[in-house]
């Protein structure tokens, strides 16, 4: 009989220490974020930050916070680039270490103070994005997420910037004084700022812009072609003038397949630009994706691929009625003589612009080194490291940007002025960037991944429309 | 009789054609040569060209024989075999903890009563019945409590308490005939020795049947391994042979097949034991 | 009871083995399962897994009006209904035989094993290669001059995934049947020949009977393989199913990928509630039959 109730007791006991312990976890994680999110800076002596540019506010000044400790930053895959500026970081301040976590590489690189790096690289075991993403959730779940997390690889930064995941850093930024106008393309900054005008992820570089490109060869052949002195063309008087030119032409091999991809392009933009994420509701503007997509109706009398035509070796022999080059690198190509680039306006006369290919981080708000994370990422926008010849893209720095765009010039075998010529136009296209959305790759895959269907064949213009709806919905409700 | 259980034979015999299949191709397709890039394709080599009307066939010969992906593996890139190890040591580790953890929590839960035993064994049922999405998270935690979050302890640790096998020998341990356990307690035994030299022999099969099913289960572990294991060289194989198409999907059937030999070796070792449940029965003499 | 005091003088000193047999698992299941499951469960009432601000049962009314829970819900409601009836009784059959064998049908048993053996990758390649609109079924169709259906998009899709549930866990259960099996001791059946039990009769008095607890097992693991299976789903429908086989682990899986823990823990929940009372419910049946078990 006294078993019965002592097994009674201890199993009440047993449930309320359970419960108990549970409700501490939670709590603890609880209090955590929600401290951090209302009051981001609470470590520091600066008090918290939501609005720009409000200089009115009582006098927040940002104290450079002593430079040791440790940091620690999650990126996908890694770069040499990363790790000489990691290197270059820890030398300026001894004191710091800095621990980069990349998955795909499975590798810790650990940097100790006084510099010099530990790490072993060995082969990936071919994991997967949706595992990265699967870690990484757990991670920022539990609060055990890294201080910093790179925001370009795919991640669904809607979701993540809508939940609280990072931190904003607008008032850093503009606690930051070399960071201004003169140096640095600060509309790079501006486009990545949310409708609030708050910052949660750092540009460290982003490039440009899509340009169209017109064959010089096909433009002599056919005596067709953009005007003189155009600078920007919408897509459809792109279109209109390569079939055009593609009609006209006697030469053997001409063909239109950046037509495509261009269309391509907007189908994407459309798609992502219908979600809004308040809501969760997805509103697709059907006039408009039934009107790109009847563009491929449209390019199905003009070849798009001549026969035997190898893209690799090719694609640069071979005159074509519109291409299409979106980013930095092959726009330097264009200018090689053999296109006239024009510049890409997008329909609504407004031109919105934004970056192809960026590198971005983010300072999650669990961190507890904010400062420092700050103080690190501001150093990979600085000056020193931005000059560097293998950081990728354009950049956010304009000296930055020019000491790179001349060496790859000059290397390349060009005088100093074609360098300057070159700089002054690339400088341009990028000053052009105004706008950067937190789109997130799963959207984007979803969209090109239904295009593709319908471009293979296998679903009509109605099919597409609402498979691409039905996909985005489901998207949007997991 | 005799007729009868030749007849019986065949039909099973047929029947397992087509579980045999799938094995039987991976190791043929190991001895095929390593194909590049053709990560898109469907990579089984048998399934040869189609035929005029286009479908596919299976066959059981391949175009091209050749060692290249043993020698892969077991030669040019030692890290095939690390990871084969890592598994081998998770796996182990946690059929010996499970084996002794669940073994004792049944014989608890069947000699035991007290007020709440079912309702307590409901719970572990229910708890059980949670997918992995669910408690991975917490998990994470907790493993984050205690410090162990970084070793394969987070892994091997909840997989050794796994309710399954108390589970399992539970309702094992039931079917068992008291009389012979009050025999053994009027002779003067107690518990610990009513344990290990009655109560566990009869549940040999039991046993038997949770290691093989643990193993099967473990061998082949890939989410929690994702989440907790942030090395390369602590992978276990299993994470990679389900990740094969990305990378060297030339290789994966040497790998697999690699792989699954000590598994199956072990199984059909382990197969004998399924039926020596209760040959100790005949302790009728008592 | 005879004896009375006397066992329970023996049996107070003695308890203390199963007692300390008991609290280890209990400890580590609770540490590892138990907190976990209490740990999730806040989750469930909160809106935002991040900031952790509680809104009561608002998630469960959302979840109701979530098209697509509703859809998978409703998919993986058909799948279990047919799937785990169909596999039990399968494996049964296979295990009865298997026993008939002796020797040869335990080395069999090691054969059924194979598919949860082998990597998904390989075995979903196996069977896309069969089942796809030009594969080897519908080549073999072809011969016939039948035009085979579509398998992986259409309507006969779920009944696809039905059968390769079945024949990769039919093994699993084969296991558990065959341990269970063996477990009965023989002089149960030496009795009720002994009372001129025919061999229906000591079929259905004894083995069934004996079984029950074992069939309990199997059930329940039948549901936990259940979830499992949407791996092989997932390979072979990839991320947007044909909607008949959008099963809830797909809700589950791609809500953990978007960080809406708290709707992947609702969901579940409302799951594991119907669950819960199916198990209940077959609890208590096999309660009652395996009550006299041990006499």
């Amino acid at each position: 009989m006294s078993q019965c109730l002592k097994g009674n007791k201890i199993m009440l006991i047993f449930v309320l220490l359970i419960l108990l312990i549970s409700m501490s976890a939670c709590n603890s994680l609880s209090i955590e974020s929600e401290d951090v999110a209302e009051i981001p800076e609470q470590e520091t002596e600066t008090a918290d930050t939501q609005k720009d540019m409000d200089i009115s506010e009582p006098e927040e000044i940002y104290v450079q916070p002593e430079m040791s400790g440790e940091i620690s930053v999650n990126v996908y895959e890694y770069s040499e680039w990363l790790e000489t500026a990691v290197l270059m970081f820890v030398e300026k301040y001894p004191d710091m270490k800095v621990n980069i976590h990349s998955f795909y590489n499975g590798t810790d690189v650990l940097v100790t103070e006084g510099g010099g790096v530990s790490s072993m690289s060995s082969r990936p075991a071919g994991q997967t994005r949706e595992d990265y993403i699967a870690q990484l959730n757990t991670q920022l779940l539990s609060g055990k997420a890294d201080d910093i997390v790179i925001t370009s690889t795919g991640l669904p930064l809607g979701r993540y910037v809508k939940m609280g995941i990072f931190a904003d850093i607008s008032f850093y930024l503009e606690s930051a004084e070399e960071i201004n106008e003169m140096d640095y393309f600060m509309n790079i900054f501006d486009a990545y700022r949310t409708k609030s005008g708050a910052l949660y992820q750092l540009p460290i570089s982003a490039t440009a812009i899509p340009l169209v490109c017109f064959d010089k060869e096909l433009m002599d052949n056919t005596g067709i072609g953009p005007a003189e002195d155009a600078v920007l063309i919408t897509w459809r008087e792109a279109l209109d003038i390569g079939k055009e030119m593609y009609d006209a032409s006697t030469l053997m091999n001409t063909f239109m397949e950046d037509a495509r991809a261009i269309v391509g392009n907007l189908f994407t933009k459309a798609a992502v630009a219908s979600i809004d994420y308040d809501t969760g509701k997805v509103e697709i503007d059907q006039e408009r994706m039934l009107q790109l997509l009847s563009v491929f109706e449209e390019l199905e009398d003009y070849q798009t691929l001549p026969e035997g035509f190898d893209l690799f070796q090719d694609k640069y022999n071979k005159p074509y009625g519109i291409n299409y080059q979106p980013d930095t690198e092959a726009a330097m190509h264009a200018l090689n003589g053999y296109e006239v680039p024009l510049q890409w306006k997008y329909d609504d006369g407004e031109v919105y612009l934004s970056p192809y290919y960026a590198l971005d981080f983010g300072i999650t708000n669990q961190s507890k080194n904010k400062e420092l994370a700050w103080e690190f990422l501001r150093y990979l926008i600085s000056e020193e490291v931005q000059t560097l010849p293998s950081c990728p893209h354009a950049g956010v720095s304009k000296k930055g940007l020019q000491a790179r765009v001349e060496g790859r010039v000059i290397t390349g075998g060009g005088s100093a002025e074609y360098a300057q010529k070159v700089v002054a136009m690339v400088d341009g296209w990028v000053s052009q960037i105004t706008a950067y959305r937190a789109e997130d790759t799963d959207l984007i895959q979803i969209s090109e991944g239904t295009l593709e269907e319908f471009i293979d064949g296998s679903l009509t213009t109605e099919e597409t429309i609402d498979k691409l709806i039905n996909r985005l919905e489901q998207y949007m409700n997991e | 009789m005799k007729r009868k259980r030749l007849l019986l034979f065949l039909i099973v015999m047929c029947f397992s054609l087509l579980w045999i299949g799938p094995l039987v191709l991976t190791v043929i397709n190991s001895f095929a040569p390593i194909t590049k890039g053709e990560s898109d394709t469907i990579s089984i080599n048998e399934i040869r060209d189609k035929d005029e009307e286009g479908f596919t066939e299976i066959s059981f010969l391949l175009e091209a024989y050749s060692l290249e992906q043993y020698e892969e593996i077991l030669i040019k890139t030692p890290v095939y075999l690390n990871m084969f190890w890592n598994s081998v040591i998770i796996t182990v580790s946690v059929v010996a903890g499970s084996v002794i953890v669940s073994t004792l929590g049944a014989y608890g839960f069947t000699m035991l009563r007290f007020r709440g035993k079912e309702l307590l064994f409901l719970v572990y049922i229910v708890v059980m019945l949670l997918p992995l999405q669910v408690t991975l998270m917490p998990n994470y935690l907790i493993a984050g409590f205690l410090g162990i979050e970084n070793s394969y302890l987070a892994i091997i640790l909840p997989a050794v308490f796994n309710p399954f096998g108390v589970f399992l020998l539970r309702q094992q341990m039931k079917v068992l005939p008291e009389e012979c356990m009050e025999a053994a307690k009027i002779d003067g035994a107690g518990h610990p020795q009513i344990f290990f030299y009655i109560t566990l022999p009869m549940v040999k099969s039991g046993i038997a049947a949770l290691v093989m099913l643990l193993v099967i289960e473990y061998w082949n572990l890939i989410d929690q391994a994702i989440i907790f294991i942030k090395r390369i060289e602590q992978y276990p194989m299993s994470v990679f042979l389900a990740r094969i198409n990305k990378e060297a999907s030339g290789i994966s059937y040497a790998a697999a097949t690699f792989y699954i030999i000590p598994v199956l070796a072990l199984l059909c070792y382990g197969h004998e034991y399924l039926k020596e449940g209760i040959g100790l029965m005949n302790v009728k003499g008592r | 009871m005879p004896n009375v005091s006397r066992k329970r003088h023996h049996r107070q000193y003695a308890k203390a083995f199963p007692v300390f047999a008991l609290s280890i698992s209990l400890f580590g299941f609770s540490i590892f399962y138990l907190i976990p499951f209490a740990i999730s469960l806040v989750y469930a009432f909160v809106e935002n897994p991040v900031q952790m601000n509680f809104v009561g049962f608002r998630n469960f009314i959302e979840l109701f009006q979530n098209k697509f829970f509703i859809l998978g819900f409703k998919n993986t409601f058909i799948f279990m209904a047919f799937a785990i009836p169909l596999s039990m009784i399968s494996s049964l059959l296979l295990a009865l035989a298997l026993k008939r064998l002796g020797r040869m049908g335990n080395l069999f048993s090691v054969i059924f094993l194979i598919p949860l053996v082998l990597p998904s990758a390989t075995t979903v390649q196996f069977w896309m290669g069969i089942f796809a609109d030009k594969g080897v079924l519908n080549g073999f169709l072809h011969r016939f001059g039948l035009e085979g259906p579509s398998w992986l998009a259409g309507s006969y899709t779920m009944g696809v995934m039905i059968f390769i549930y079945i024949w990769k866990n039919l093994g699993y259960n084969t296991v558990l049947f065959l341990a269970g099996l063996h477990t009965i001791p023989e002089v149960y059946y030496s009795c009720a020949s002994i009372f001129g039990a025919s061999r229906w009769q000591r079929f259905s008095h004894v083995t069934l009977v004996y079984l029950t607890p074992t069939f309990f097992l199997v059930f329940i693991m039948s549901f936990v393989n259940s979830f499992k299976i949407f791996r092989e789903v997932y390979l072979m429908q990839g991320e947007f199913p044909h909607e008949s086989v959008y099963l809830l682990q797909y809700f589950v899986n791609n809500t953990l990928l978007s960080l809406n823990y708290h709707r992947l823990v609702s969901a579940v929940y409302v799951l594991t509630l119907v669950i819960v009372l199916v198990v209940v419910i077959a609890f208590k049946f096999e309660d009652r039959f395996s009550e006299n078990l041990s006499d």
